[in-house]
């Protein structure tokens, strides 16, 4: 179909842009000074950061998806909060992950559960991982949207929880070094983040609209959701027929 | 340049986003597109 190709010639398009820019942030990230207090640790923050932002971006899909399916009832908006939900939680694994390795050096600990920005990213992780659990758990399509719309609705509250968590309770985690009152770093640094900022953007649209694709390919080919041990369960000893 | 802790954290960042790549290209494959 006409339609088909042209929409496979955006995304191969889309992959090649995200990937052109993801090579130039990590050349930037490697070629930026180090910081005065950090040294080479500042570097694992142009990852670091734009991973935590494209978190809250795709939490915030999905928020916008679940409401919007709320609304008009339309599949497409359950696939994009699906989808965006799926990403988010691959974006905070990476969060998490990235944040105890450069604390396990800068602050002397991989983690800290006294601290409130730790806490509450791990605690947006686990909720998320059980918005995708939820979605297998519910063989019936139009339940399974309604169930996750009002969970997916719900659940962004975690977003400003984990952004104000450092002004709310003091802990490890430093505040934001971009603030209304303009950055706190030096230009070239700015650079190093803004250009990493905006590759994982156009990653996260990348694989956003890939990930779409498969919601609706999995959608419109019928077939298990979660295995016949859940969409058929048998009790033991019950006779078929 | 960089140490020990800054590769450490790029592997396991861009692992994890590389492996979740490579799992969506192979559902496409199973799902037959």
């Amino acid at each position: 179909m006409k339609g088909q190709s042209k929409l496979n010639r955006a995304s191969q398009w889309l992959a090649l842009a995200a990937t052109v820019a993801v090579g130039a942030g990590l050349a930037l990230a490697f070629t930026s000074p180090p910081d005065a207090l950090q040294g080479n640790f500042v570097r694992i923050l142009y990852l670091h950061v734009p991973a935590a932002w494209l978190a809250f971006l795709a939490f915030g899909v999905t928020a916008l998806g679940s409401v919007l399916w709320l609304v008009t009832r339309k599949p497409r908006w359950d696939r994009l909060a699906h989808s965006s939900a799926e990403i988010g939680v691959v974006f905070t694994a990476v969060t998490l992950l990235t944040g105890m390795i450069w604390g396990r050096p800068v602050w002397g600990v991989f983690w800290s559960w006294g601290d409130a920005r730790m806490a509450s990213t791990a605690l947006m992780f686990f909720i998320y991982v059980g918005y995708l659990g939820l979605r297998r758990a519910i063989p019936d399509p139009d339940v399974r949207a309604k169930r996750s719309a009002v969970l997916g609705a719900i659940a962004v509250v975690q977003i400003p929880l984990v952004y104000f968590s450092v002004y709310l309770w003091r802990g490890l985690h430093q505040l934001p070094s971009i603030r209304p009152d303009g950055p706190t770093m030096d230009a070239s640094m700015l650079t190093a983040f803004l250009v990493n900022l905006v590759a994982f953007n156009l990653l996260y649209v990348a694989l956003l609209s890939a990930r779409y694709r498969l919601a609706f390919v999995e959608q419109t080919q019928p077939g298990p959701v979660a295995g016949t041990a859940v969409t058929k369960p048998r009790l033991e000893g019950a006779v078929d027929g | 340049m960089a140490d020990g802790w800054v590769w450490l954290a790029y592997l396991a960042g861009y692992g994890a986003i590389f492996a979740y790549t490579v799992g969506l290209i192979s559902r496409f494959r199973r799902a037959g597109r």
